[in-house]
């Protein structure tokens, strides 16, 4: 710092203004007139001129990033929102639209454009775990940006920008170092898991310096206020008054503010959320078809064979829940594939003493899977994706039915390609470039993660479905999304007089999961499930349940309870109120 | 820059640092680099360091850089298809998998994009910035006279940047002249001297006039520069100036509530914090304005 000082001088325009002369270059040029050289080179000189006059910066306010960016078109709403961020909000805002409108872009965005104007040099990201490499991909192949993941201590003074994880971040040895630095951005991803101001992740990042700032979360509202308060005194203390001030000016209650005129007026301020009821943004049409299968005479007596095999083990084994959710999974196996019920037996079989009676009943099941040799719904998903002709991604929960529909598919002359969780971050890419330019079908066994955007492909069939609703959205979310052109088609097999057809019931019925997007989806689970998760809920239905008549009419009352969570969430109509217009 | 212009300037820069080119088209060149360039470009100081060290013939890499990434990827797979249906009867095991199999022979070419905001690009711009910085130039004469030695005016060109910042930004380049003899000062003086047939090597029967000291000149451009500044709006300044005054109150008054209103013990932890909010709440608002340099020289012109 004082080094650089002493190679400037400085004139006083005005008190509050002076201009600062960089002296560096004159001992330079002096040098080389006292030595006559080294000189440069004329034509280079040239383009240094040229490339310097284009990096001019010819407005405060124009964004000059959107010249920048050949990777990646923004959408309008995007760049108007990286507008406000840098000209009315001065880099300090909480983005907050809903999810999938592209907050890593608008971030990116902002950060890109702070880049160019060398207003923004040192950065520090921090997301969850299981997002550090997303952003580092996004950054650095859409947006040029040379970030890197955080894995040594040493990278913190190594590199500019760093993408690291906030449990790590904030524990030393890290810890110290990140707070003895003065970064110019800061950037949270996730930010609504600072509610509280308690925890050591919120002390810790309201401790690092920065200049500018972003807080990246989806729901910031539905928490209660005082969260919200808290995110902004990240931002900018004060905003909303001191504690005391802000509670009495706003709020009644936890959830209910009140002056809200006022409040929305400061959260204008700082926050930013565009919604997709804001016109443009609307998804394209999903069209949901339920396709019902009768399983072969054969298939059935599998169906009903593993369901008594399951129920006697039930009986037998009280108590052993983990082993007892592993026979429910040989009954929707059952229903997706003989394949993948095969492979569960022979682990179970693996598991039995020498001597233990289940043996003889496993290898009775076996028997029967070797009767069966045609695959109704292998047969009929084919029918489809013939009929279909065109891209299709077919999900299923089961490794085993991923191998053999690839094989049953390539049999038939459709070229498929696979995708699962455990393939590496390079394979993922190349089988999504294969699927875009060479295969008709992929067929996957996960939806998760991050990075599988399909929008090219606008058919998905659902092979078996998966019980967490969560999982399901995260399927159709891979085609059904911004960049999707075309009315997205979903296909559910599902084969009747099976466990499939209740869930199905439940999933498309009751939650109504496939025709809307359900916002907030992930909001309403976590509050449905404070005991226990939907998908164990289920199970212990199926195993306590006496007849198919309970399963049904208990999977209707889990479904009422969804329906009356969602209403709880956005039925709080004052509090959905105070959400602050988003800009056209 | 658009395309052409960056496809331009790249070719400026490959020519610049002899570079082999060996495949030109609108959308992308192909050049192997030369030892020169390889340095500045591949980030290779390892080889280069083996290189000296052990004095083995450098071998450059080749590479491929794209001005247009659809079309080329566009020829690219046509070429492919070409390639596949000519050669459609081998049967390797990545064929059969992918449709393709990789070809032997032709050098591995590293494919570069080269679109403005690139990585590569910038990285061209950075070392074009340094190693284009400092000239000495002559303008050609017309005709060598052989009776009379010519006279010419010696002048330090200067491409000055200007830069106005608060939490935001803009600049301003002023690219002045002045003249070593006569103290005479002119705009736009890199647009000038474009136009002139210069050359690095002093001519024969030339002489140069004697010059007023460079401290005088450099000082009478600074002087220059704050007369232009002078006149311009301030608006922008003022305004910034305002917001950093507000942004001060509502952290002190947040801050000094919070302090009055803790234990003793927690006291100096939110000072420090207290401290630091104002500290960069001042980094990112104060206004100030940035005078540097782009590049600069000695043109010796003739009168």
């Amino acid at each position: 710092m004082n080094s650089k000082d002493q190679t400037k001088q400085t004139y006083s325009l005005n008190e509050h203004l002076q201009i600062h002369f960089d002296q560096s270059w004159i001992t330079d040029i002096k040098k080389r007139f006292e030595s006559n050289g080294p000189w440069d080179d004329w034509n280079l000189y040239q383009l240094a001129y040229e490339s310097g006059n284009s990096r001019l910066i010819t407005d405060f306010d124009e964004l000059q990033s959107l010249y920048q960016l050949s990777n990646i078109e923004p959408m309008p709403h995007q760049i108007s929102t990286a507008k406000k961020v840098l000209t009315e909000m001065r880099g300090r805002a909480i983005l907050a639209d809903e999810v999938g409108l592209g907050k890593t872009i608008e971030a990116g965005l902002i950060l890109k454009e702070y880049m160019i104007r060398q207003l923004v040099k040192k950065v520090l990201i921090l997301v969850p775990a299981s997002l550090v490499l997303q952003w580092v991909r996004e950054l650095n192949q859409k947006f040029n940006i040379p970030a890197v993941a955080q894995k040594k201590a040493y990278m913190w003074d190594q590199y500019d920008i760093i993408v690291a994880s906030v449990d790590t971040a904030k524990r030393n040895p890290h810890r110290d170092i990140v707070l003895d630095k003065e970064y110019d951005m800061l950037i949270v991803d996730e930010a609504h898991k600072l509610k509280n101001k308690k925890t050591t992740n919120y002390q810790f990042i309201n401790s690092i310096r920065k200049k500018y700032c972003l807080l990246l979360t989806a729901t910031p509202i539905q928490n209660d206020l005082k969260e919200l308060y808290n995110l902004i005194t990240i931002l900018k203390p004060g905003q909303l008054g001191n504690d005391s001030q802000f509670k009495s000016n706003y709020v009644v209650d936890k959830r209910i503010p009140k002056n809200e005129s006022q409040l929305r007026e400061e959260l204008t301020s700082v926050m930013i959320r565009n919604r997709r009821s804001d016109g443009q943004l609307d998804l394209t049409k999903r069209n949901v078809r339920n396709i019902p299968l009768k399983l072969s005479e054969e298939e059935y007596d599998l169906y009903t064979s593993v369901t008594d095999f399951v129920r006697k083990r039930t009986e037998e084994n009280n108590g052993a829940m983990g082993f007892l959710f592993s026979l429910i999974t040989l009954q929707r196996e059952v229903c997706s594939s003989r394949d993948a019920v095969f492979v569960t037996l022979v682990n179970l079989f693996k598991k039995t003493t020498e001597d233990s009676p289940i043996r003889e009943m496993i290898w009775a099941l076996v028997d029967k899977i070797k009767k069966i040799n045609s695959h109704t719904k292998a047969k009929s998903s084919l029918e489809l994706v013939q009929q279909i002709n065109d891209k299709v991604i077919i999900f299923t929960e089961y490794r085993a039915t991923q191998e053999y529909l690839l094989n049953f598919l390539k049999e038939h002359q459709i070229v498929s390609v696979p995708y699962r969780g455990g393939m590496n971050r390079g394979k993922k890419d190349w089988m999504m470039d294969l699927f875009r330019k060479r295969a008709q079908v992929m067929v996957a066994t996960e939806a998760g993660g991050e990075g599988i955007n399909l929008q090219f492909c606008n058919h998905v069939i659902n092979y078996d479905l998966p019980w967490n609703p969560m999982r399901v959205e995260q399927r159709i979310g891979r085609v059904h999304r911004l960049g999707q052109k075309n009315d997205v088609h979903i296909y559910n097999l599902f084969t009747k007089g099976t466990i499939e057809e209740h869930i199905l019931h439940l999933l498309h019925e009751k939650i109504n999961l496939f025709e809307t997007v359900v916002g907030g989806l992930d909001l309403i689970l976590e509050r449905l499930e404070k005991n226990s998760s939907i998908e164990k809920n289920l199970y212990k239905i199926i195993l306590e349940s006496q007849n198919e008549r309970e399963i049904h009419n208990k999977f209707n009352e889990l479904g009422d309870s969804f329906s009356r969570v969602q209403t709880e969430v956005y039925g709080e109509k004052e509090f959905n109120q105070i959400e602050p217009e988003a800009s056209p | 820059m658009n395309k052409e212009q960056v496809h331009e300037y790249v070719m400026k820069y490959l020519e610049s640092k002899q570079c082999q080119i060996i495949e030109k088209a609108p959308d992308h060149v192909v050049a192997q680099l030369s030892p020169e360039a390889d340095r500045e470009l591949t980030n290779r100081h390892y080889y280069w360091n083996f290189v000296e060290r052990t004095g083995a013939p450098p071998e450059t890499m080749r590479l491929t850089f794209v001005f247009d990434a659809e079309t080329y990827e566009q020829t690219k797979s046509k070429n492919k298809q070409q390639e596949k249906e000519s050669m459609s009867q081998s049967d390797t095991i990545l064929g059969r998998y992918l449709g393709i199999s990789p070809l032997s022979g032709n050098q591995r070419s590293i494919q570069q994009d080269m679109t403005y905001g690139s990585q590569k690009l910038e990285q061209v711009f950075h070392v074009v910035g340094q190693k284009g910085r400092y000239v000495n130039l002559y303008e050609v004469p017309n005709k060598t006279s052989v009776s009379e030695s010519i006279a010419y005016m010696s002048w330090l060109g200067v491409n000055f940047i200007v830069e106005f910042t608060c939490d935001l930004k803009r600049s301003e380049i002023h690219s002045l002249g002045i003249c070593l003899s006569t103290g005479e000062i002119r705009t736009q003086f890199h647009e000038s001297i474009l136009k002139k047939d210069l050359t690095a090597k002093m001519p024969p029967n030339t002489h140069v006039r004697p010059m007023i000291s460079l401290d005088r000149a450099i000082s009478e451009l600074h002087k220059n520069i704050v007369d232009k500044v002078k006149v311009l709006d301030q608006g922008w300044a003022v305004r910034a100036h305002e917001r950093l005054r507000e942004e001060i109150i509502r952290i002190e008054t947040y801050y000094s509530n919070l302090v009055d209103a803790a234990e003793e013990e927690d006291k100096n932890e939110i000072n420090i914090l207290f401290k630091n909010r104002l500290e960069e709440i001042r980094q990112q608002y104060e206004p100030k304005i940035q005078v540097s340099i782009i590049n600069c020289g000695f043109f010796s012109l003739l009168i």
